[in-house]
Formats: structure tokens, sequence, C-alpha cells
């Protein structure tokens, strides 16, 4: 096996900040989804538990989804160009898709991510070793 | 890179991949059915659905699913709970409908109201000597035990209100007010009213209208969903393509460097050594 290829370190942190708040306003769009369809099939449901029916929870719903899409479609562009620089296998890029899908998960996710690229722009040869050398 | 593409490793990506983009070509199909449902649902004409009381519950809504098919319903007109909804155009002339609410009793014994629009008229047929829509002018309904044949209709949208017999439009908040509940959530419209009425024609909807562009455009989405998974795939087999060329290349220029420290030194033809330097490149560089 040949020595990883140089990451360019920058260009790495800078993709991995937008990443961040990617992901951040991701999770928080998400949580609001959730919470609009709690109130739109559960509460608002007309079955099981309760009986009350509520158009207006339909309505907020036709909004906040093409927005939420929205939202999600950037992230997976911005998660995209984090793993192109950080030349993930494509495992990887899956995992990144999925952390944007399940509530909550895309908080930690983040974190995770932050680990994975401090340790990869630690272990492996970038472009700023020579500056500095 | 050929070769790259065809390691097992990449082999098995690429079966995962195909597997992510068929899953979205599924749901990307299924999107584009969901568009052309109102197309295809109502393509055989209305449907049968029998006795109202079968089809709708008090306070259920009137989906577009059964909206304009044919329902029955068997009970007594209310004389006194007539309106006319004024300011219809059907087929060039200026129309008045005619809603009078009929008593459904059901299973449990209660008596529900159904609004029934009878039918229209002319709009000069209704007009009083002051130029004004007269609801008294417009004919009673038939008394005693009735049984309609119609085409099940949702509410209308209510814009306006309620005054002297008149409605804005046939639309059950409205009416609900006037006549009380409880109410069935939508009327019915005959297919063959009596007393010189003329059938109203099918209400329209965006929904009758045909496509839903809301699931032509999920629909796309998927396709581009489905597209991206290969297309992530193709990116690491090029990722992995390119850094082996830059690791062959960088090989080749250390070995280059070595031999012309190395001739310097001895004897050996430089000429020699890019033919041993390295593996074979691929032939699509």
């Amino acid at each position: 096996m040949p020595a990883p290829r140089p990451l360019d370190e920058v260009a790495c942190r800078t993709s991995f900040a937008r990443f961040r708040v990617a992901s951040i306003v991701e999770g928080i769009a998400l949580l609001v989804l959730v919470v609009i369809m709690v109130m739109r099939y559960v509460v608002f449901g007309g079955e099981t538990w309760f009986s009350s029916v509520s158009p207006f929870w339909d309505q907020v719903s036709s909004v906040w989804s093409p927005i939420h899409g929205l939202i999600y479609m950037i992230y997976v562009v911005l998660a995209f160009d984090l793993w192109m620089k950080m030349r993930w296998g494509l495992p990887r890029m899956l995992l990144l898709m999925f952390f944007g899908v399940i509530p909550v998960l895309s908080f930690f996710g983040e974190r995770w991510t932050a680990q994975k690229v401090e340790s990869d722009l630690e272990r492996r040869p970038t472009l700023q070793d020579q500056d500095r050398a | 890179m050929l070769r790259v593409a065809l390691r097992p490793r990449f082999l098995g990506l690429l079966a995962l991949m195909l597997v992510a983009t068929l899953v979205c070509g599924l749901l990307a199909t299924w999107q584009w059915d969901r568009a052309h449902r109102a197309i295809t649902s109502k393509a055989a004409g209305p449907m049968e659905l029998g006795d109202i009381r079968d089809v709708l519950d008090v306070g259920d809504a009137v989906t577009n699913a059964i909206a304009g098919d044919t329902v029955t319903a068997a009970g007594t007109y209310v004389p006194g709970e007539q309106v006319v909804v004024p300011g219809r155009n059907i087929g060039g002339t200026e129309a008045v409908l005619i809603v009078t609410a009929m008593m459904v009793e059901t299973e449990d014994a209660t008596q529900v109201r159904l609004p029934v629009a009878r039918g229209w008229l002319p709009a000069e047929e209704l007009t009083g000597a002051d130029g004004q829509i007269d609801p008294s002018l417009a004919p009673a309904p038939p008394q005693g035990e009735v049984e309609i044949t119609g085409r099940l209709e949702a509410s209308e949208a209510a814009s306006g209100g309620v005054s002297g017999g008149v409605a804005s439009e046939v639309a059950t908040p409205l009416l609900v007010n006037e006549w009380g509940s409880p109410m069935y959530s939508g009327f019915v419209s005959l297919e063959e009213p009596g007393g010189g009425l003329q059938p109203l024609p099918a209400a329209e909807s965006e929904f009758s209208r045909g496509l839903d562009w809301q699931n032509i455009g999920y629909s796309l989405q998927w396709v581009l969903f489905g597209a991206f998974f290969l297309y992530l795939w193709w990116r690491s087999v090029r990722a992995a393509h390119l850094d082996e060329i830059a690791d062959r290349r960088e090989a080749l220029e250390r070995m280059l460097e070595d031999s012309k420290t190395d001739a310097s030194s001895s004897t050996t033809s430089p000429t020699t050594v890019p033919a041993t330097a390295g593996p074979t490149p691929d032939k699509d560089v």
C-alpha cells in the first residue's frame, strides 16, 4: 500500500466548518419536522389517542416539508464536499448522509466527524506539512 | 480506470449503490403514480358507492377518492331549510343553485342533515320584481320520505355567508350555522332533479384536473438521489485511480533522482531505469 496522498488541511478545515453548520441546521430542521409530524398525525390525527383534527398542522407541514427537504439537500452537498477533500472511502459518505435522516443523530454525527477530521489531519500527510517544516 | 473499478471492493460498492439507486427508482415511480392518481382513479367514471351512511360518517371529510362518485340517500326534506346560491355561470347561463337540507336517520337513530343540491334554475326565474334574487320563488322540495341518487361532492370553500336564504357558496361550514348540526361534511348533487330544475355539472378541483405537480417534483428528486449514488461511486473510483497515478509518478521521480546521483558515481546507464520503475501504468491515463 503506497503512502496516502497529502490532504489540503486549510481546504479540509473550511469544508468541515461548512459541514458543521449544515449539520446543526439540519438537526434542528429535522426536529422541527418531527414536532410537526407528531402534531399532524398523532395529536391532530383524529385517531387512537386524540379525536381532534386540525387543518392548521397540514398547512404548517406543507410549508416546512419542502424547506426541510432543501436543507437536507444542502447538507448532502456539503457532506460530499468534505468527503472529497478528506479522501474518505465511499461507505463514510453513506454514513454522513445517514446522520442527516435520524432525529438528533446529526448532532452526534457532527462530533464524530470532527474527531475523524482531526485524527486524519494528524495522521495523514498534508500540504501544509512542508510549509511548517 | 476500468481496472480500479473492477476490483472486488469497488464492485461490491457498486452493487450497494445499484441497490440504493433501484430503491430511489421505485420511490420515483411511486411518486409518479401518485401524480397521475387522479387521472387513473377516475378514468373509469364515477363509481356506485351505495347508501351515504355506508360511505361517510358524520364529520368525515369527503376525500378526493370518493368525491364525484354516486351515492344514494333516503330521508325527508326539511321545508324551511333551503338556500339559493346565485352567481354561477353554467354553460353561459347565469344560474342559481338550490340547496335543501335532507334529514337522514343513521343506524344509531340520530337525525343527520345532508345538504342536497337539488339543481339549478336560470337567474331570471328567481329574480323578484325588485331585481334581487328572491329565495321564496325557488320550488319547494317534495314532501315525505324520498330516495335520492346523486353525485357526492366536497363542501365548497366559504367566502361569504348566508343572509335571507341566499348563500355565497355550497359550504357546509355556512349551512351548519344556518340549519344546525350534526351535518355531513359534503353535499349530494342530484342526478335527475324534478320540478323543472337542471342537474349541476360536476365540481372541478386542482385534484380533478389531473396531474399533481408536487408529486412530479418529488419523483424527479428521487431520480436525482438515485443518480447521486452512482455519481458517488464513480467519484470514489476516480479518486482511487488518480491517487495511484500520483503515487506512481512520485515513485518514478524518486527513482530518476536516485539514478542521477548513481550515474555520477557509477557506470549504470540512466536510460534503463524508467523501464524498471514502478508498476505498469494504466493505459487510460
